[in-house]
């Protein structure tokens, strides 16, 4: 579930915080804008298309300040828009888009290279009939902390909103983790990555219990004999 | 050193981290002030999973209101396991949330915070944003905790021998 409803399961980054002023926002609403669902034709393909939607209202492609940024966050969608033609279906109707071609070209046989195009030209066909499978995932954005969430934890979705956000407004975006958050942490020394780090060197993964066990285990055989 | 190398290396921290919160928990030292001295509670409830770090997939798990309590915890603790993913509680002043926490990343999954939102769609966002907001900054909070005591060797020393005790009783 998203923003609106439900439990709140995202996957978390780490991105430069946003500078102050109008213009780094204005920025990202002209670059939502451009790349908004159904808007910048090098983002689809026949099966896919990607944009992004107002976190409200995921038919709703136009953006401007008041729909986008809060006190000190902003909210938006990530929308995929996925077609495809089940391979059964296919399949079937191809069979008989092949009889007919065969009756028309007045052929016995199609070759490879005929089968393939008349395969292509059927699915396109279907493509442009099927009606789209659409999720929306809400994005939200603490700029000026540098930290954004995706609800999802799909690995593949995370991967091509990553290449959107990229392409759309040219930040990384870093994956929040136990090691990447230190940068973050307020109350900690200013090297703490590299302490930590240090910690890591001369640390071996032993569970707590584990010495204990290995303690016991030595005493152990030894009562028995 | 590269960025994956350095996540990988610190990656007990988070094991260690979850083992900390369960032994706080049962310990009786769940309670934490935060920087306004507000009562801050931490505890680990209804299910824990428990694995070896290098074979993730033989699992514990342990479903029990209180999973630090349990005898079976305990054992997988003493048989070298460590807590994978842990159902987590946190209250703050009037507020409650509830979540899934995975070791490996510390990230969360599933957070519900116990609150009546505005009605609104608008409103309702703001709001668990703002709760959101919240709960974030206080697992910060616990996670620099931890950390403090993690860098002081003598401190560590102190609280890995109130752990070792807990996990024998």
């Amino acid at each position: 579930m998203g923003l609106t409803s439900g439990a709140m399961t995202y996957t978390h980054f780490l991105l430069d915080p946003l500078k102050d002023g109008e213009q780094p926002k204005a920025r990202i609403v002209t670059a939502l804008n451009d790349h908004a669902f159904g808007v910048n034709p090098k983002l689809n393909t026949p099966e896919q298309r990607v944009g992004f939607v107002h976190v409200l209202n995921p038919l709703d492609t136009t953006f401007d300040f008041q729909k986008v940024f809060h006190t000190n966050f902003l909210a938006f969608s990530y929308r995929e828009d996925a077609k495809r033609i089940p391979s059964g279906t296919l399949k079937i109707l191809l069979k008989e888009e092949l009889q007919k071609e065969m009756q028309a070209r007045n052929k016995q046989r199609l070759n490879k290279a005929e089968k393939e195009e008349i395969r292509e030209a059927l699915r396109e066909r279907l493509l442009v009939q099927a009606l789209p499978d659409i999720k929306v995932f809400d994005v939200l954005w603490f700029h000026q902390k540098g930290e954004l969430m995706l609800f999802t934890t799909s690995r593949a979705v995370v991967e091509r909103f990553r290449k959107l956000f990229r392409h759309a407004l040219e930040r990384e975006l870093l994956s929040r983790n136990q090691f990447t958050c230190l940068s973050r942490l307020d109350e900690v020394p200013r090297d703490i990555e590299s302490q930590v780090l240090a910690l890591s060197a001369t640390k071996t993964l032993v569970p707590p219990g584990a010495s204990l066990a290995a303690e016991e285990w030595e005493d152990g055989p030894g009562d028995e004999n | 050193m590269d960025l994956a190398t350095k996540i990988e290396r610190t990656g007990f921290l988070g094991y260690e981290f979850l083992a900390w919160l369960a032994a706080r928990t049962e310990l009786g030292l769940g309670i934490l002030a935060d920087e306004k001295d507000a009562t801050l509670e931490v505890w680990l409830e209804k299910r824990l999973a428990l694995t070896e770090i290098d074979v993730p997939a033989e699992q514990t798990v342990i479903r029990s209101n209180e999973p630090s309590t349990s005898f079976e915890t305990k054992t997988a603790l003493r048989l070298g396991k460590w807590i994978r993913e842990a159902q987590v509680a946190v209250i703050h002043n009037d507020l409650e949330w509830h979540f899934q926490v995975a070791a490996p990343d510390l990230k969360l999954r599933g957070v519900k915070c116990k609150t009546e939102f505005k009605k609104d769609e608008e409103g309702a966002v703001i709001d668990r944003v703002a709760q959101l907001e919240d709960l974030l900054a206080l697992w910060d909070l616990f996670y620099e905790r931890f950390l403090a005591l993690r860098l002081d060797p003598d401190a560590w020393s102190a609280e890995v021998t109130r752990v070792e005790q807990w996990i024998l009783q």
